[in-house]
């Protein structure tokens, strides 16, 4: 899966768990910039990212999870190209 | 205030004042003692004093007057006092008081004043003798030179963190010297820079591990600087990546020796310009892995780091009698060529897992290490300074 694919179906799943328009979600969208991401929300949206591209996170990898350009990195290192 | 010992027995001092009613007025006001002894003519009249009598202490308390202003003055504390009272002191007696030094104990602070008060007529009308202590003067910061010695020795100077250094301080008003071992056109560089901006700065090649190198970089420094006020000890080479498994002792000594040992030399080389001045300060940089965790494949970057904080609480006690501080400024990971080999999702995680929410900037230091080598950090020595973004609070 190529990167840009890869970085629209986050978007997409982000702005479906956390409740906000894709506009919203720019690249430096974290924690710290959606209120609505909260730890309920990080747990949905994780097991979202982990049916949506077939991987699983192990538990560091879920805690580190805290902005797109994390999860951007965690899942291509997961997905083949 | 005048000094213990600028002091002399047989030193006089004299002043004189006349008793009026309004006086002793004042003074039952004040204490509440209204004796008719002291105020009511008939009844002093028919006493056997024949006539008011002022107060005793309304006259003493004219020695007050003279410790405290004259003899020694300001800063005098009246430790004790005898009094004998010879004669009585009427309205209108005109009183000579005087003050004779007769004993000086400079260890103590302490003189001995003869007292005593003659009337008009020249009759004593008392005598005592007194013990006042000279008190230390009030503490105050002692004032800067005028015109302090304005060299500044960067090491490591060309790039990152010590370039950012470098033109902060030349902002500042220092001469600085820009050191770097390689790259002679980015020393250079900085140096265009900094003089661009209307600024001082020297591109002086050396190798800071060694002693001859650094001796006459030191010589050249003072030479072109007219004069040195400080060294920061930046230098560091790239960080090299090593699990503890294939790692050997002597590449943690080669780090060790790169940083502590470069610092160490520096120091030493720099000292005796300080110490004729009694002046200058000295900044280290440090790193955040003193503080936390440590990245465990960085051990010799981490151990010679650790040598860094040490190196500076060491020196702190041993160079501040001499008027010398010595600091250390510890960053967090900062944005520079330094960490180029540092995975991006650790960069990121760092963000945020950081207070302040970003990496750190060469500048951000560079302001650090200003503000302790500036005047307003002259009672600070000892100390390390983060500039982590609060990392270190998590």
């Amino acid at each position: 899966m190529d990167t840009i694919t890869i970085h629209n179906t986050i978007i997409e799943v982000m702005a479906a768990i956390l409740d906000v328009s894709r506009d919203q979600i720019g690249d430096d969208a974290s924690m710290d910039t959606i209120k609505a991401w909260d730890s309920l929300k990080h747990m949905k949206l994780v097991m979202t990212l982990e049916q949506e591209f077939g991987i699983e996170f192990d538990d560091q990898e879920v805690v580190d999870l805290l902005s797109l350009r994390l999860i951007e990195l965690a899942v291509r290192a997961k997905v083949p190209a | 205030m005048r000094d213990i010992k600028e002091f002399a027995v047989g030193e006089k001092a004299r002043l004189s004042h006349l008793i009026t009613l309004e006086d002793t007025r004042r003074f039952v006001e004040l204490t509440g003692d209204d004796n008719p002894l002291h105020v009511d003519r008939e009844w002093a009249e028919r006493s056997a004093m024949k006539g008011i009598v002022t107060h005793g202490m309304l006259s003493a308390s004219f020695l007050s007057t003279i410790i405290g202003k004259n003899l020694p003055g300001p800063g005098a504390l009246w430790v004790s006092q005898n009094i004998e009272f010879l004669a009585p002191v009427r309205l209108n007696d005109k009183l000579e008081i005087e003050a004779e030094i007769v004993e000086i104990h400079v260890r103590q602070r302490l003189l001995k004043l003869r007292c005593q008060i003659t009337n008009q007529r020249g009759r004593q009308v008392l005598t005592g003798e007194c013990l006042v202590k000279l008190l230390a003067k009030p503490a105050t910061a002692e004032a800067a030179p005028a015109a302090p010695p304005r060299g500044i020795i960067v090491t490591g100077a060309s790039r990152g963190i010590g370039a950012a250094i470098a033109r902060k301080l030349a902002a500042d008003g220092a001469a600085v010297i820009v050191n770097y071992r390689r790259d002679a056109e980015a020393a250079a560089s900085v140096c265009r820079q900094i003089a661009d901006a209307g600024g001082q700065a020297w591109a002086i090649r050396a190798d800071i591990t060694d002693r001859a190198q650094v001796a006459a970089m030191v010589e050249e420094a003072q030479a072109r600087a007219g004069g040195l006020y400080g060294l920061v000890n930046n230098a560091s080479e790239p960080i090299a990546e090593r699990d503890f498994a294939a790692l050997e002792w002597d590449e943690v000594m080669a780090e060790f020796q790169s940083q502590v040992g470069s610092a160490f030399g520096c120091i030493k080389a720099i000292l005796p310009h300080l110490q004729a001045r009694k002046q200058g300060a000295i900044v280290n940089i440090g790193s955040i892995v003193a503080d936390q965790a440590p990245p465990p494949t960085w051990i010799p970057y981490n151990i010679a780091k650790a040598g860094m904080h040490a190196l500076t609480r060491n020196l702190a006690e041993v160079l501040g009698p001499g008027g010398i501080r010595i600091n250390t400024v510890s960053p967090g990971m900062t944005d520079t060529a330094l960490i180029a080999d540092v995975p991006e999702k650790v960069r990121l995680l760092t963000q945020m897992h950081t207070p302040l929410r970003r990496l750190g900037s060469p500048e951000d230091v560079a302001g650090v290490v200003a503000f302790l080598m500036s005047e307003a950090a002259r009672h600070v020595t000892g100390e390390t300074l983060r500039v982590n973004g609060g990392k270190t609070l998590l």
